[in-house]
This record gives C-alpha cells, structure tokens and sequence, in this order.
C-alpha cells in the first residue's frame, strides 16, 4: 500500500513539475508572440520562434496525451513548408494552448493536493 | 519562324526545359553565366568554373607577358547557334574574335589590381572594359558551354521528336581535355533558313540581362561610390532633377572601377548574397513572342481518355513529364525520364532538379537534403503497399527524403496508412516522406495555373505535404 502510495507521489510530482515547465514556458511565449501580435499581425514569424513554439505545442501535447481533450487532440504543430505563419495565427493557437493546461490542472489538482499537498 | 512552326511539332514552350528558339530573328536574351554559379545542379556549377578558368588563365598569361598563348584561349566568335542577341536584323550580330584580345589586354594593363584579383564572374569585365556588353558575356558562355549545349540539345531533341541532322559542323568549341579550342561535327537539328546547326538552351540559365550588369551597377553601387567621393559624374548633376536620372559615362564607370577595385568586390559581393532573387526569365512572357498557350483542359482530357494498366504505362508516364513540366517550370527543371542508377539495377520514373529560391520547393530542397524530386508513376487503379515500399527504398541520401507517387486514382486509406507508418519507422531526421498525387490532383492544379488563381500547383503541392504531416503528428 506505501509502495503504492509512492508511486502515486513520484508520478504526481513528474506530472506536476512538467506542468509548471510548461506553464511558464507557454505564458513567456505568448506574451512575447501577443506583444508582436499587436504590432504587426500579419508579419510572419522567425524560424528560430517558430521552433520554439513547435516545441511547446509538442511538449504539452505529450502532457495531456492521456486525457480526452478535443480541442487539444486538434491541435498541430505549425509545419512552415516554405510559408511561415502570421504573427496573429501563432498567438491564436498558444492561447488555445495556455487554455488547454489550464483545463489539464482543472482535471488533475485534486490528485496533485491529495499526493502533495499543493493547494 | 520558330522551331515547333518549321518541323511541325505542337509542344509549346510551357512544356518544355528549354527556350524555343527562332530560325529568322535573335530572341532578346542571354545566356546569364551567374546562373550557373548560383545553380544546385553540379554539373552547371562546373561549367561555371570552367568559364572563369579560361579567362585566369589568360590572366595569367598577360602577366607572364604570354600575350600570343592568352590570344589563342581568348577567341570568342558569335555564337549564332543558339540564336539569342539583341539585333533587330537577324541572327548575326558582331561576335567577339580579335577584339576581345585587345580590350581584355588594355583592361589587364590598365589596372594591376584587377591583374592580381582576377575575375570572380565573367561578367565584371562589362564594368571594367568599354567594349563588353550583356549580349557579348552571352557569346562568351555559349562558346565555352558548346559541348553541353550539343548534348543538351541531343537529349532534348530525343525526348521532344526535334529532327536531327547527321554531323553537322560546329565551328569552335572548346575541349577542356585538350585546352584548346576545336571544330567538328555532331547530329544537331539544323536552322531551316540558313541550314545552320541550332543549340537549346536551358530555360533556367537564361536572363533578359545579367544579373551583374552595367546598368545595375551604374544605378546603384557606383552612383554610391560618386556620392560618398563627391566625384564628378554625380555632382554636376547633383541637386538638380537630373541627378535621379543621369547615367555616367561608360568610359568613366570602367576607368573608375579599374581604379578602385573594392568597389567592384563590393558590388559582386552584394549580388552574390542577392543570387535568390536571381532568376531565370519567364519565357512565357508574351512579349517575347514564344508559343504559350493555356493547356489545362487539353491535359486534362488526355489524362481522363488514357487507359488503366501496364499496356498504357509509357504513355501514362509521358503525359505525367509533360504535366509537370507545365505546372513546375522553373522551379522544377531538366526533367529526365526513366533515370537509371549508376549501376542500372534501379530506374526512377521521373526526376527533376530542384532550382527554386522561394516557396515549397526551397523548402523542400534545403529540408530534405537534396536537389533532386522524385516521380514515381503508377498507371494502376489501385495503388499497393508494394509501391510505396519500392518508392521509399529510393528516398535516400541521393535522392533525399521527399518523393512524390502519381497515380490515376486518391489511394486507400490503408495506402496513406502505410506511407505514415514509412515515415513513422525512419531512423533519421529527417524521415522519409511520400506523398501521393492522383488525376484529379493534378487536374485541379492545372485549371488552378491557367485561371491564374490560388492555390497555385505549387501551394496545393504545400497544401497536400501540410496534411500530411499534420496526420502523421
């Protein structure tokens, strides 16, 4: 039953930390993509950007895999092939992004109290 | 007269690699030597070097004061063969023989930092000498690309059913095994008015002007330099209305840049780092006066009327090269069909070079690690999990990771099924991609180029590798 329990905990814990790397990555991006957004909308984005951005939508992709989110399940990386995305598109999706981890620690929060005590 | 109106042959010259050429008048462009310097295709990156050797070399010899062995190598005669020139008259303008000799002499002796540098592009010497211009840099190109050029025009005439001549005499190309300039004879469809052999030329490396040229430079670089020196081809027009439009002297911008070296490196420079936006004429411009015609319904036609299965399949393939050609000239170029591997155990249906400096196709060329695409085409109702299976065995590191199948129906979901699972099991990045056309694909690309309308065949050829590496994810 402790063996059990520990288990719960440490998987509680990876699946927590994950979730604040990746909070706090996405609220950087979209801060930054909102600042350009409202600039220059239509502008397209930098390789390296896009990149980062793939990144993120990847990784939290891979987070909430397990759960049956449909918004998030259509989410896709931006796949440039030759025409980057506007500045506008990219913020679009990483709001639905930032919105889509929010839902995930709706769902897992009483686990993560329950196993860590966090509130 | 054109070529197709004199042998009666109906391609037009969207269809075909090279431009069609005129038996009684120049067409107004140039073979542009920056053309191949910037190409992917190694074989014209090594024409281009072989250019700028012979003129080194005489370089060389001026220095070594072997004024007799640099006239012998510097002999550029009109090359009237491919017919390009901007006389009005006919196909016969003043060549550069003797001349040259001399004018590259005066050049060489008037400026010993030229002497040193040598040349980076053939086409400097408009900069730096008064009596070279564009059509001239033309004629230089063509003489020393005579053998390519001849081959060229044999493999394009096979493919194209152009008549050839047998041995035909071709005055003055140069052998680079010998290093000598030689005449002979080859089989080379023959100009009917003047019973001259004619060459094609590529589409891709021909330009209205170089892209190095006087006027650019005097326009831009050395109107700069005239401003920042306060010299006198700018000021005396300076802050007038004049100033905007003044065009120096040529003698002086050629015994400036003589003078001051640096400003010709800069400028080469500055062209070299703009080479994307160096791109072969359109020639289905129509104010060339080329044969262009919108075939989208004739393509289409022919596709719904050719017949399923093995008997039909060279006819298949065929159309298929020709509808390629017709959505993706330029960017797609030098079409080959039923390539075979060097060891001739595998043959590719069709395989073009990817010279494209925007769009998908860059795209595709700097991500999948080739300047080749691939064609596979299938005359088959149904596409099996053996197609795919041999089409990725090609996708490589010659070939690159990408390659398209053609086929005459959208293919099954188990198919698409399986091209997913080709790319999922890939070890390496990038993994291998193939991506299915059918009939109805194309057709919409067709009527898409002729309505001139978005998507144009290369978006939808985007479009199509965007889905499938969204549901491939």
């Amino acid at each position: 039953m402790a063996a059990q329990r520990r288990i719960e905990h440490d998987n509680a814990e990876k699946q927590k930390l994950r979730y604040d790397q990746l909070i706090s990555a996405t609220e950087a991006l979209y801060t930054e993509m909102d600042k350009l957004t409202r600039k220059a909308p239509s502008m397209t984005i930098s390789k390296l950007s896009l990149d980062r951005v793939n990144k993120v939508i990847r990784s939290v992709k891979e987070l909430v895999a397990q759960d049956k989110d449909d918004f998030m399940d259509e989410i896709t990386e931006f796949i440039p092939a030759g025409d980057m995305p506007e500045y506008r598109d990219v913020t679009l999706v990483l709001s639905q992004v930032k919105a889509g981890l929010a839902r995930f620690k709706d769902r897992h929060h009483a686990t993560w109290r329950n196993s860590l005590g966090v509130f | 007269m054109l070529l197709t109106e004199a042998f009666g042959l109906n391609f037009t010259q969207s269809e075909v690699d090279f431009v069609i050429p005129r038996f009684d008048q120049d067409l107004p462009l140039c073979i542009d030597p920056f053309l191949l310097y910037k190409s992917r295709d190694e074989i014209l990156r090594g024409l281009h070097t072989q250019l700028l050797s012979i003129f080194n070399d005489s370089i060389r010899l001026f220095r070594e004061g072997k004024r007799a062995e640099m006239d012998k190598l510097i002999d550029f005669p009109e090359a009237n063969e491919i017919g390009f020139g901007y006389s009005e008259k006919g196909v016969h303008g003043s060549g550069l023989g003797d001349y040259l000799n001399r004018l590259l002499a005066d050049t060489l002796a008037a400026s010993e930092s030229l002497q040193s540098r040598g040349l980076r592009h053939i086409e400097e010497l408009q900069l730096v000498s008064i009596g070279v211009a564009a059509d001239r840099i033309s004629d230089v190109a063509a003489n020393v690309l005579k053998m390519f050029l001849i081959q060229y025009t044999q493999k394009q005439a096979g493919l194209w059913g152009i008549p050839m001549q047998a041995a035909l005499p071709v005055n003055h190309y140069f052998d680079f095994d010998d290093y000598e300039w030689k005449d002979g004879y080859f089989d080379l469809p023959r100009n009917t008015i003047n019973g001259m052999p004619i060459f094609l030329v590529p589409r891709r490396m021909v330009r209205l002007l170089p892209w190095i040229n006087l006027e650019d430079y005097a326009a831009t670089d050395y109107r700069l330099f005239l401003r920042s020196a306060g010299g006198r081809g700018w000021s005396k027009f300076s802050g007038t209305r004049q100033a905007k439009y003044a065009v120096p002297d040529k003698t002086e911008i050629s015994n400036t840049t003589r003078a001051n070296i640096s400003l010709l490196d800069q400028y080469v420079s500055r062209k070299e780092k703009e080479s994307p936006r160096a791109l072969p004429v359109y020639v289905d411009r129509e104010d060339l006066g080329l044969p262009t015609k919108p075939l989208a319904e004739e393509f289409i036609e022919r596709l719904g009327s050719l017949p399923v299965g093995i008997a039909h399949a060279k006819d298949y393939q065929r159309l298929i090269y020709e509808i390629l050609n017709y959505l993706f000239e330029p960017e797609l170029t030098d079409g080959e069909l039923e390539v075979r591997t060097f060891e001739g155990t595998e043959r590719r249906d069709i395989i073009y070079t990817n010279e494209s400096d925007a769009s998908f196709w860059q795209y595709v060329r700097l991500n999948y690690g080739s300047p080749l695409v691939m064609f596979e085409v299938k005359n088959v109702k149904d596409l099996e999990i053996e197609y795919i299976n041999q089409t990725a065995t090609y996708l490589g590191a010659r070939l690159g990771m990408l390659g398209f199948i053609v086929t005459r129906q959208t293919p099954s979901e188990n198919i698409i099924r399986k091209t997913y699972s080709v790319f999922s099991d890939t070890p390496s990045i990038p993994r291998k991609i193939i991506i299915i056309l059918s009939d109805e694909d194309l057709s919409t690309m067709l009527r898409n180029r002729d309505a001139g309308q978005s998507p144009t065949p290369t978006q939808c050829i985007q479009r199509i590798y965007r889905e499938f590496r969204t549901r491939v994810q």
